[in-house]
């Protein structure tokens, strides 16, 4: 009986490691994400950041933002998923709801580039980031997907 | 002894297959959703805007490299610190001084540009942000540097960056958007009326810097509830995007006539005037 105990706590021990294993989630941690992002961001200096904190659900999710770049400009775009498994970012020249608008950036190609990347983008005027949320069966579980802009100081020596 | 080693094995083997089979089902949903168009519906709940913000001394960059000139007759009167009461005129005119900051740091004006940074400090202190702009001891840095140009672009880049996690942590974001409002505006003022050494370019880059102006709009109206000074600012603000439409049927900046200019320095100048002799 004694046994049978024992080895009934030990599967539920397994059962719960493998469970928080297969998806690899960790506990939003928006002021580390946004460090993480600051150290990439270098040389190139703080315009503007984006914190999307979001809960997993059944359905995708999808949030766009909107980038103005100006002529003559040179911007580096940080994307960090290390709060967000399974989130990916796409940039476009055009809004969602232009259907002939342009992927330029999608971060599954960067997918062995761990969970920050880095984008330098090149259309003008305007780009839109966006955040793709995957479905999930662990729906309510809470992530955070972290975007940070940055130019180029080309007046200072 | 064989059935108590059995019995926790199999279940593993088993909760081991599971898993692999339920990540393989999902990893094949998503393949399936992946074409799928997103509905605006799927949009995640959020009180944020859905853009980024340009920095002020980027936007007087612009300005600065299409040829623009200084002149001390555009900016503000960096003494008029002390006659902003309510925090909104506060805020407008923190981000007013810092567009003329950013001017004067662009055009190695070094004396006025201290000036702006000590009216920045008290007015910062008057609306009870000082850290956002004093932090790390900022101030002693700037002071044993003045004629370290680094220095003070630094001080615009870092305390942009302490203002956005300030707002971001206290969930203030309209703070974000009312300085941002009130530097836009001034940039624009100055931009508009400072004598320009390539006036050919000037109707451009002003058109360039319009196309910020619906989502300040935007941005106005979604952080900022039941405030009769911004609702005012908008209203003049929607006015004038509709006077000065500045974008062509692909959304790329047009080039604005001389007449055009005329109207956007009277315009703006009538905006920017209200927030300044507020």
């Amino acid at each position: 009986m004694y046994n049978k105990i024992i080895a009934l706590i030990f599967t539920i021990g397994i059962l719960l490691s493998l469970s928080f294993k297969s998806e690899d989630y960790k506990t939003c941690n928006v002021e580390e994400a946004l460090k993480a992002c600051k150290r990439k961001l270098i040389p190139f200096s703080f315009q503007d950041r984006k914190t999307i904190t979001f809960k997993y659900e059944a359905d995708k999710q999808m949030n766009e933002y909107e980038v103005q770049l100006f002529n003559g400009e040179r911007y580096r775009i940080v994307l960090n998923s290390t709060y967000s498994p399974g989130v990916e970012f796409e940039i476009y020249d055009g809004k969602k709801t232009n259907k002939t608008r342009k992927l330029l950036y999608d971060s599954r190609k960067d997918k062995d580039e761990g969970d920050l990347l880095i984008y330098h983008p090149e259309t003008i005027p305007y780009i839109y980031i966006d955040v793709i949320i995957p479905s999930s069966k662990n729906q309510n579980q809470e992530g955070c997907a972290t975007i940070m802009i940055g130019y180029e100081l080309t007046f200072v020596d | 002894m064989k059935n108590h080693i059995s019995y926790p094995l199999t279940i593993i083997v088993l909760v081991f297959i599971l898993f692999s089979c339920s990540d393989q089902s999902v990893e094949k949903k998503e393949q399936e959703t992946k074409t799928e168009a997103i509905e605006p519906q799927d949009e995640v709940g959020t009180e944020d805007f859905y853009f980024f913000l340009p920095s002020p001394i980027q936007i007087a960059h612009i300005l600065k490299r299409s040829g623009l000139l200084f002149s001390a007759e555009w900016i503000n009167d960096p003494a008029k610190y002390d006659q902003y009461q309510t925090r909104t005129a506060g805020l407008l005119n923190l981000g007013v001084y810092t567009g003329d900051l950013a001017y004067c740091i662009l055009n190695d004006r070094t004396e006025e540009s201290l000036k702006y940074i000590n009216s920045i400090k008290k007015l910062s202190d008057k609306l009870d942000m000082s850290e956002i702009y004093y932090s790390d001891n900022t101030m002693t840095r700037i002071e044993s540097a003045v004629n370290n140009k680094d220095s003070l672009v630094n001080f615009i880049i870092s305390t942009q960056e302490n203002l956005s996690d300030y707002a971001y942590s206290s969930n203030q974001l309209s703070i974000l958007m009312i300085t941002f409002a009130g530097a836009w505006v001034e940039t624009v003022y100055i931009g508009a009326h400072a004598d320009n050494e390539s006036p050919e370019r000037v109707g451009e880059t002003l058109s360039e810097e319009m196309g910020i102006l619906k989502n300040l709009i935007d941005g106005l109206e979604s952080t900022v509830q039941d405030n009769p000074e911004i609702s005012t600012l908008t209203t003049q603000l929607k006015d004038f995007e509709q006077k000065m439409y500045s974008r062509d049927g692909e959304n790329k900046p047009i080039n604005f006539s001389s007449d055009q200019i005329e109207i956007l320095k009277k315009e703006i100048a009538i905006i920017r005037n209200n927030i300044t002799n507020n």
